[in-house]
């Protein structure tokens, strides 16, 4: 299944890239994507330990297994205001 | 860039901000007799150094649901009347306002502490992301953060 990704700040950065889309080849949760995102862009694994996710525009935990269509976003440290 | 109005409340995320003076006139209201209005802008230091501008990058879509449902919980917590946030994304130069809000109420009590609350919580919710420019280099937050806790270890 197709999950769509974002990326903002120092993910960006990183990765080079503000969106992409991972197949995913069997279900999943947004650990298991992480951990495939990870392997291409190791340098994000440090920044995992104050990490958040959001799926569909929402905080859920990392163990929320993902649907088709997905849109997932990583989120370190926010700093608005 | 992201808008709710309506009657009570008004969000904007945004590269160009109203002035102050349509915040306040937004939340006044015949039944309030306190409003409160708060400005944050770009300051020109950071930890002993010079800050030369910020840029803030955002996830705009869920920055508004997140302020939505932030002003819905603060709204109902202190009974206030009407309330507005904006928020800048992009460049902020030293000197210019990258967050309005103003809220109203019946009474000043409930405004100036709803306005901390909701500072304090919008700097832990919204997905919003600050770049710091410095003479030399520009860091994201998130970079300064690992630095120090790599010096602290």
């Amino acid at each position: 299944m197709k999950i769509s990704v974002i990326y903002f700040s120092i993910l960006q950065k990183i990765t080079g890239k503000r969106q992409e889309t991972i197949h995913l080849e069997q279900p999943g949760n947004a650990e298991e994507l992480f951990e495939i995102i990870a392997e291409q862009y190791p340098e994000i694994k440090k920044y995992k330990p104050y990490m958040r996710v959001s799926v569909n525009q929402e905080y859920l935990p990392f163990n929320t297994q993902l649907n088709p269509d997905d849109e997932v976003v990583f989120i370190t440290p926010v700093s608005g205001g | 860039m992201q808008e709710l109005k309506n009657d009570t409340y008004w969000i904007l995320i945004s590269d160009q901000l109203p002035d102050i003076s349509e915040a306040s006139k937004f939340v006044q209201d015949p039944s309030c007799g306190a409003v409160n209005l708060f400005t944050g802008m770009t300051r020109n230091h950071h930890d002993g150094k010079t800050v030369t501008g910020l840029y803030y990058d955002c996830y705009e879509e869920m920055a508004l649901t997140e302020t939505k449902k932030l002003l819905d919980a603060i709204s109902q917590e202190y009974g206030l009347t009407k309330a507005l946030l904006f928020h800048k994304t992009g460049e902020a130069p030293v000197g210019e306002i990258s967050l309005i809000t103003a809220l109203s109420a019946p009474h000043r009590k409930p405004v100036l502490e709803a306005t901390e609350e909701l500072i304090n919580q919008l700097k832990e919710e919204l997905p919003i992301w600050k770049k710091e420019s410095f003479e030399r280099e520009s860091l994201w937050k998130e970079e300064q953060l690992l630095k120090k806790k790599e010096q602290q270890s």
